[in-house]
């Protein structure tokens, strides 16, 4: 093999989805798919690789590799599909008789990581999401092809037949710009009751998805483009002598970067004067910072597909800080491209106490620039779900 | 009854016709120019001491070289490769309201009087089309309700361009130009309203429609201030739904300060049934080539409408046509206008449709299209619906008026298949590829179909069951939708990115090489 040849790394939680069709919530708990198993239910994430890697079908060898464990974590479906792949030495792990668990997923995934992968392709749900962010973290590109129960996580393909396309276009050097996008996850246990409430646990570096790009007569701006001109504004429109709390995400991670300083992509960072001055704050560091100050304001962004501006995420900004600082000191930094993904659905607040949620609740001006605003809507999750 | 084929077995000309720079030979032509008389040169000189140094080439452009055949040849061929409004049933390019126009109408804009007309004529000499531009004035005054029109614009966005020029010069004239800086307009109006507002300087607010399909009055009286210029709205919008609180959303601007613009772009749905006026907005436009018929998308000009109150009427765009009672005029004494929005006066050829469509159908036949349109609307809706994977989201169980937004969401969920790809096959089937959405597209998966008054119960049902068909395939032979199309004149996909990436337009011969 050539230095310059693409290194693609292939994994498959092959458990994932199980829990889907034995309705239950997903596939963490081993004991749970074990009977899932026992009651007849099939192992349906590595037909869900197999349409991905069809889109492959026809494509050269030429300039690219693909390695996977041996068996049923990746080597048996790009065997059954045609694609030559290199296995890893000693891998054999999870035959039909035995299970495979998350620690093979992130064993797997760290030894893909530690041999210079170009891009890793995994094959599962939100939880495998998580072991890929784990083990792999926010610096190695991935791409999930979507075979889990909820998939709440963005690092997914739309469909497994896109994931193969895009994997395809990287493959062929079409694809070149990379983004952060978020893994979410539910716990599984507290699903049975009323409450769904997705927590945030990393960012995933996906290739942008140009697949889903508009097309010509309605083309826009890229969101990268967008967010881009946002975080600019953001940073223009910052006053003198005001404390500015910066909330997790990739959005509001431009304006931090744009500051002096370090700023965290999953933290709350608190900033004054162009300066950041604390990464990563928690509630009390957050609080103590608002008894110094006079004047504050909260730059949130909500996240893509739930639409959750608090409560998600970003429990630093707690009931408490929201009620100092105030709602109309509250700056949403939404991109046009992250409303589409809402459809007609209200952004939600879910800070844990209902009284701030409805506080919270109404219509809010989301300055997209200088020019341009949006009247949306925010609602208590709550109400949300009565509704 | 029910003579609709499902079998056409239709395939596209595919001629792989190279771009004409790349056609001829040196030294080849179409034309022989004679050569001067020799005594002619003697007494003027050649051609090219005649001509001044400055304009004079320092090479020849490279233009191609070819005979009359041959370029004829070309174009026959490209003719073959494209599919009008006159040779498939045109449904699926909804909001654009691509109806039957007249063939008889083409005779009159063909005529020797029509043809050979020239903006320098004298008024004298022009009587008959300034009456023409004069009458069509006074129909379109009734059918909105406004008190003044201009029939300059050469396109809906240029008299949405007009109004809100009208917007600063009202405000302007009151002394609140600086203060009123905002104009509100909603995400599923055109987006040639908050283009034409950006572009003129205002800042724009946009509402999101709430779970009915309408814009939120909340979100509206959110918006409102002393900062408000003007509403800009559709109704009904892309998604076909009628807003029953316009009458409401006018109130909530005027009583901030605000002037209130309705976009009738696309007037199908109300056409003789309401009137802008009536709901007390202040301003309206007409595509006039949409609903009063004019070839139209790459098949011929455009022409707009403006139409405003009383109130409003001295500053639409000069000069105006005007009649004294003996003979008709172009008023250009007007101190108030907005000025000029282009050269000399309109699209007479869009107005003399326009006219005719008219004077054709009278009050009771206009009526018809909307009934007409919304009959085929909610008909089709009907059939469409019953596609397994397209769905109708917004505003459930409640009737569409001319055009509806749907969805291809859960054939997407199911088979991958995306309204992109269900869009290049239906052109394997002999349709035009259709409209999806204006951008951003708030509804997933998106397909907007408008069947206007003109097609009948059997072009729809043959419409539908191409999707029908269609949708089968995404469940039984998705590749083959994927890669679509496969009967069409242009044999591959294009590369997304040559369509929506400036970087990528080649706009010139000399760019693309």
């Amino acid at each position: 093999m050539k230095e310059t040849d693409k290194k693609i790394g292939f994994l498959i939680n092959p458990v994932a989805g199980l829990g889907g069709r034995a309705g239950m919530k997903g596939s963490d708990d081993a004991a749970r798919c074990r009977k899932a198993l026992l009651a007849g239910y099939e192992k349906s994430a590595s037909c869900r690789a197999e349409e991905c890697l069809k889109e492959l079908k026809g494509l050269s060898m030429d300039g690219w590799r693909i390695y996977a464990p041996e068996g049923c974590m990746g080597a048996d479906v790009l065997f059954k599909v045609g694609i030559p792949c290199e296995p890893l030495e000693n891998s054999r792990i999870g035959s039909l008789d035995e299970e495979t668990s998350r620690e093979d997923t992130l064993y797997f995934a760290r030894r893909l990581c530690g041999m210079g992968m170009d891009l890793i392709l995994f094959c599962g749900g939100d939880g495998t999401a998580r072991d890929i962010c784990e083990a792999a973290g926010s610096n190695v590109p991935v791409l999930g092809v979507p075979a889990g129960v909820k998939m709440y996580s963005a690092c997914f393909a739309t469909t497994p037949c896109k994931a193969g396309e895009i994997l395809k276009r990287f493959i062929q050097g079409k694809e070149t710009s990379f983004s952060h996008r978020e893994v979410m996850d539910l716990d599984e246990n507290s699903l049975d009751e009323l409450a769904v409430s997705p927590t945030l646990y990393g960012f995933l570096t996906v290739p942008d998805d140009k697949v889903r790009l508009q097309r010509a007569k309605e083309a826009g701006t890229s969101e990268e483009e967008e967010a881009e001109v946002l975080a600019a504004e953001i940073r223009a429109e910052m006053k003198e002598d005001t404390l500015y709390i910066l909330g997790p995400g990739s959005t509001t991670y431009r304006v931090k970067q744009m500051l002096h300083g370090t700023g965290t992509v999953r933290g709350v960072d608190l900033a004054k004067n162009g300066r950041i001055l604390r990464a990563d704050a928690d509630e009390r560091t957050i609080l103590s910072f608002l008894d110094r100050e006079q004047k504050a304001e909260i730059i949130v962004t909500c996240i893509g597909g739930n639409g959750f501006l608090f409560g998600r995420g970003n429990q630093q900004i707690s009931p408490l800080v929201l009620k100092k600082v105030g709602k109309s000191h509250i700056r949403l930094a939404v991109t046009r491209e992250k409303l589409s993904g809402l459809g007609t659905r209200p952004m939600l607040v879910d800070t844990g106490d209902l009284e701030t949620d409805r506080y919270l609740a109404g219509y809010y001006k989301i300055r997209l620039n200088a020019k341009e605003e949006i009247i949306y809507r925010v609602q208590a999750g709550a109400d949300a779900l009565l509704s | 009854m029910g003579y609709y084929k499902t079998d056409r077995d239709f395939h596209e000309a595919r001629w792989d016709e190279p771009i004409i720079m790349e056609l001829g030979n040196p030294g080849e032509r179409g034309v022989m120019v004679p050569k001067a008389d020799k005594r002619v040169v003697e007494s003027t000189g050649s051609v090219e001491e005649l001509l001044p140094k400055g304009l004079k080439r320092k090479k020849p452009p490279k233009l191609p070289e070819m005979s009359q055949m041959q370029v004829l040849r070309h174009y026959m061929r490209l003719s073959q490769e494209t599919i009008g409004t006159d040779i498939n049933i045109d449904i699926g390019l909804g909001t654009c309201t691509m109806k039957y126009s007249p063939k008889i109408h083409e005779q009159f804009i063909r005529s020797d009087k029509l043809k050979e007309l020239h903006p320098y004529q004298d008024e004298s000499t022009v009587q008959g089309i300034l009456e023409i531009i004069y009458q069509l004035e006074q129909y379109l005054k009734a059918i909105s309700g406004m008190s003044k029109v201009s029939l300059q614009p050469s396109g809906g966005t240029q008299a949405i361009f007009a109004n809100v020029e009208t917007i600063r010069a009202y405000h302007e004239a009151r002394g609140e130009g600086e203060k009123r800086n905002e104009i509100i307009t909603t995400i599923l109006s055109h987006p040639g309203n908050p283009g034409a507002a950006a572009t003129l300087g205002y800042k724009v607010i946009t509402l999101y429609p709430d779970e009915n399909g309408i814009p939120d009055i909340e979100a509206l009286k959110a918006a409102v201030s002393e900062h408000t210029a003007a509403l800009m709205i559709t109704n009904p919008e892309d998604t076909g739904i009628y807003n029953e609180k316009i009458r409401q959303f006018v109130d909530i601007v005027h009583e901030a300060g605000g002037l209130c613009v309705y976009d009738q772009a696309n007037l199908n749905g109300l056409f003789g049934i309401t009137r802008a006026r009536d709901a007390g907005f202040d301003m309206c436009h007409y595509n006039l080539h949409k609903s009063f018929s004019s070839p139209h998308g790459c098949q011929g000009p455009g022409a707009g409408a403006q139409c405003v109150s009383e109130e409003l009427a001295k500053y639409v765009a000069a000069p105006t046509v005007e009649f004294d009672g003996e003979k008709y005029y172009l008023d250009d004494n007007r101190p108030d206008s907005i000025g000029k929005l282009r050269k000399y006066y309109g699209v007479p050829a869009v107005l003399v449709r326009a006219y005719a469509y008219i004077r054709s159908l009278g009050p009771d036949g206009i009526k018809q299209i909307a009934e007409l349109s919304i009959l085929n609307n909610n008909y089709m809706l009907k059939k469409l619906l019953e596609i397994d994977g397209l769905s109708m989201p917004m505003a459930e169980g409640k009737y569409r008026l001319e055009q509806a937004r749907l969805s291809w969401k859960e054939l997407t969920d199911e088979t991958g298949v995306t309204t992109d790809d269900i869009c290049r096959r239906i052109v394997d089937y002999g349709f035009q590829d259709y409209f999806a959405s204006h951008h951003p597209r708030i509804i997933p998966e998106p397909f907007t179909p408008e069947p206007v008054e003109t097609y009948s119960k059997d072009d729809i049902d043959e419409f539908v069951a191409a999707f029908k068909a269609i949708a089968e395939e995404a469940r039984n032979d998705p590749e083959l939708v994927k890669t679509a199309p496969h009967k069409a004149a242009l044999g591959s996909q294009i590369q997304e990115e040559y369509l929506t990436e400036w970087e990528n337009f080649a706009t010139t011969w000399r760019a693309f090489r």
